[in-house]
């Protein structure tokens, strides 16, 4: 899953920790600050979810434009 | 953050530009049935065009650009006849398709000047006491008929419109329908702070949020909230409240319906409605025809006289807030945290949105006029739209809100109030 290329990200919180690995304190990383999002497909028999960080959000949207099913992001 | 550039493709609207095209395709209301029944001719600014809405003496709604081809004089100025606009300069005249069926002083008559002088007009239609336009080119889609545009009045119940231009650009506002906490502080704590030095009962909407969620939809996006004391079977949970993509959100409680409509008119203003239905308790339907021959259409004070914004409505805080970020914010320089993820959502369904639209794909809620659905159903919540400062008048906590300047409203709380005294 690359990157637009012609556009930054909506939101630009993606600081990362290096090694990919946040730290889960509940809906941010409590090293790097990024958000860390849930999103879960709520189409029966679906089964999609995405846990991406920031780009949980851009998936999501993709997701339903790809299908329609209607999906929960959720920020604990 | 935002980069400027990315910033600005979702912000600006004018022809050309991607948001303005993507907007291009969807109707937008400019105006409301009464205002023209109460004065046929009205300029409208939307999408950075400067247009005139009409209606003709035999009915017929036009939309035109607003500068005559003649000489320039302002069409907003003129005035209907028959079947079309008269410019108030020389008195040629444009039918609601832009044609000049008219140019008296023109001797002798040239069917070639007359269709040189043709002008830009768009599709209105009327629904639900508004008028929308399509300022898109080739066939309209269908007018999506959501809810709250196909409901009557009743013994009960009663539309009420309010309007204001918001100098601001429209994404600060939309962004706001996606930012659940900010109620707490500035309709909360802020009001109460008010509220407190007034010596006025405050309202119970500071609760704290413990938890945010957003639902992506076919039609947009759902935002909820659960705030202390409440479980996910509250309504602020269980039902939400929707957004349809890309400019109105639904709002619902204790017998208000509502949607907030948001129209760009250029990249620093927004014509915003406030589109209200109210259902009052059964024993004060007699008020309810008292005020029914009031009008239905209001426009909405947010500044006071000195241009500072007026504290004492949830409206006037909302405006505040949308327009003291500048009349197009930067958005490079933000910090955006966690309770910022509806804003982050609806930025990735906009983005997308305009991606479609450049790669020619489907776009949200746009679908040819013959697919047209009877009703677009949205959900609603019914109860907690908890103002206070009511007491035990139900129509009161209204005048916490935009619906102060509603003369249908305030006369209607006036009538309930006086009833209330006498019981009392
Ligand atoms: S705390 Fe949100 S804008 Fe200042
Ligand atoms: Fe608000
Ligand atoms: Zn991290
Ligand atoms: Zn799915």
């Amino acid at each position: 899953m690359e990157r637009h290329s012609d556009l930054s990200s909506p939101t630009d919180q993606a600081v990362s920790c290096g090694s990919g690995r946040h730290e889960d304190i509940g809906g941010i990383c409590g090293v790097c600050g990024e958000w860390l999002p849930d999103a879960k497909c709520r189409a029966p028999g679906c089964g999609w979810t995405a846990a991406l960080g920031e780009r949980t959000h851009e998936e999501a949207v993709r997701h339903l434009c790809a299908t329609g099913h209607t999906i929960r992001v959720l920020v604990n | 953050m935002l980069r400027s550039d990315v910033n600005e493709r979702f912000s600006r609207v004018g022809a050309g530009t991607p948001a303005g095209e993507l907007y291009r395709r969807h109707w937008l209301p400019v105006a409301t049935e009464s205002e023209l029944a109460d004065n046929p001719v009205k300029r409208v600014r939307v999408l950075g065009e400067d247009l005139v809405l009409y209606r003709s003496d035999s009915g017929e709604l036009g939309l035109v650009r607003e500068r005559c081809p003649h000489r320039g004089a302002s069409l907003g100025y003129g005035f209907p006849d028959g079947d079309g606009l008269r410019c108030p300069y020389h008195g040629w005249l444009f039918s609601p398709q832009g044609e000049c069926l008219e140019q008296p002083n023109q001797t002798p008559d040239s069917p070639q000047l007359k269709s040189r002088a043709k002008i830009t007009s768009y599709p209105v239609q009327p629904l639900g006491g508004l008028v929308f336009a399509y300022l898109g080119k080739g066939p309209a889609p269908a007018l999506p008929r959501l809810d709250l545009f196909t409901l009557g009045e009743g013994p009960t119940r009663f539309r009420d419109i309010g309007y204001a231009v918001i100098p601001c650009n429209w994404l600060q506002i939309m962004e706001n329908s996606f930012d659940p906490t900010h109620v707490e502080w500035l309709h909360g704590r802020l009001f109460n702070y008010h509220l407190e030095r007034e010596g006025k009962e405050p309202t119970v909407l500071a609760g704290h949020h413990i938890k945010i969620g957003f639902d992506l939809v076919d039609y947009g996006i759902i935002k909820r909230r659960l705030r202390e004391g409440q479980t996910e079977e509250d309504e602020d949970w269980r039902i939400g409240h929707p957004v349809v993509f890309p400019n109105v959100l639904k709002v619902g409680g204790y017998g208000l319906s509502s949607f907030q409509i948001r129209v760009p008119m250029d990249d620093t203003h927004t014509l915003h409605f406030w589109y209200c239905w109210y259902d009052v308790p059964e024993e004060y339907s007699g008020f309810v025809d008292d005020i029914r021959h009031l009008p239905d259409t209001y426009e909405v004070t947010l500044q006071g006289p000195d241009g500072s914004f007026l504290m004492d409505t949830i409206d006037s805080q909302d405006a505040m807030v949308w327009v003291t970020q500048g009349p197009l914010t930067t958005r490079d320089d933000e910090h955006l945290s966690s309770s910022d993820q509806g804003i982050a959502l609806y930025r990735n369904l906009l983005r997308s949105q305009l991606e479609a639209l450049e790669s020619g794909g489907q776009l949200m809620n746009v679908v040819a006029a013959e697919e047209a659905k009877d009703v677009i159903e949205l959900p609603q919540e019914q109860k907690e739209l908890g103002i206070g400062g009511g007491g035990g008048n139900p129509m009161a906590s209204f005048l916490r809100t935009q619906a102060l300047y509603s003369r249908r409203l305030t006369t209607l709380s006036d009538r309930i109030e006086s009833a209330l005294h006498k019981a009392g």
